[in-house]
């Protein structure tokens, strides 16, 4: 009998601490709305958006595909909301993928504090099993903040 | 440890491994089996686990409340990531008390043949909302449980 090897992912943890400017109900709702996570979170320039699902509520599965132009593979993100607490947290599991075959699992919890000032600190902290190498914990970090990055245009942008 | 200076969450990733005399098979079919997890899956005799919904397959759902029979103070809400028959389960889990929030977790299970045994790793990413106490909560009810699978054969 063959034993197929089955790759273990890696595991890892990281925080990211972002102030913004904007109330926690302002970052809450660039989460809830639809046409706001699509602008900061889904789209991004140089890339092709497939199917698009936005089910933000406590059991609901939101699932996005994208693709950078010319690319033959969509990948996919597949969020399901564990828990929502309006304006103060927000516990998602995501699954990345590409091809259709997983490329990480995530635990990600969303915390908004306000500052006192009219401002928000929001901290996100993700557990993770990941399919690749030992870079990918910090690629994921990055990636995540380059995507607080854009969140901060669409708060100052939007209101 | 706390996640972060300015988060309420304390975060650790805690490896338990256990080896069972049955083959993967078996092993795996006690953990997808909702009947033989209300055997093994809890951490006492005098605690009951009812599972309101089970549904193992990938994005399916379990709900289930956990405690004694006239409190059933824990409900573990779960979401199926990854099956891969007798060999891994990922799932994501989230507890809560009362009707309070209290922890979520991403949980790693890896059946590996040993001869005709089992080695299982479990490997738990624990997040306690609001404070450190579900960290110490999760390896109590675990630890128990793997071993009260051995029954199972």
């Amino acid at each position: 009998m063959t034993t197929q090897t089955l790759t273990r992912p890696h595991f890892g943890t990281f925080t990211i601490e972002r102030a913004y400017k904007h109330s926690p109900e302002r970052v809450f709702g660039a989460f809830e709305n639809a046409d706001a996570f699509y602008r900061w979170f889904i789209s991004g320039e140089g890339w092709e958006i497939g199917s698009l699902t936005h089910d933000f509520r406590v059991g609901g599965h939101g699932r996005s595909e994208f693709r950078p132009e010319g690319h033959p593979e969509w990948f996919g993100n597949d969020t399901w909301y564990l828990e929502i607490a309006r304006n103060h947290r927000i516990v998602t599991a995501y699954t990345m993928s590409a091809g259709g075959k997983p490329m990480s699992h995530s635990l990600s919890i969303i915390e908004l504090y306000s500052d006192g000032k009219g401002g928000c600190r929001f901290v996100y902290t993700e557990q993770g099993a990941y399919y690749g190498d030992e870079n990918d914990i910090r690629n994921r970090r990055a990636g995540c903040d380059e995507l607080f990055d854009k969140l901060e245009i669409e708060l100052r942008g939007h209101s | 440890m706390k996640a972060s200076e300015n988060s309420k969450v304390y975060v650790e990733t805690v490896v338990m491994e256990r080896t069972y005399r049955a083959t993967p098979a078996r092993v795996f079919a006690a953990w997808s089996d909702t009947e033989a997890r209300k055997r093994w899956g809890r951490p006492s005799p005098d605690v009951i686990v009812v599972y309101d919904r089970a549904d193992f397959r990938v994005g399916g759902v379990d709900d289930s409340r956990c405690g004694t029979p006239d409190d059933l103070r824990f409900r573990a809400v779960v979401r199926y990531m990854e099956i891969t028959q007798d060999r891994r389960i990922i799932f994501a889990e989230h507890v809560s008390e009362s009707g309070e929030s209290r922890a979520a977790s991403l949980i790693t299970v890896d059946f590996e043949a040993d001869g005709a045994s089992t080695r299982l790793t479990l490997t738990l990413q624990i997040s306690s909302i609001d404070g450190p106490e579900m960290l110490q909560g999760y390896r109590q009810g675990w630890e128990p449980s793997l071993d009260n699978l051995a029954a199972e054969f």
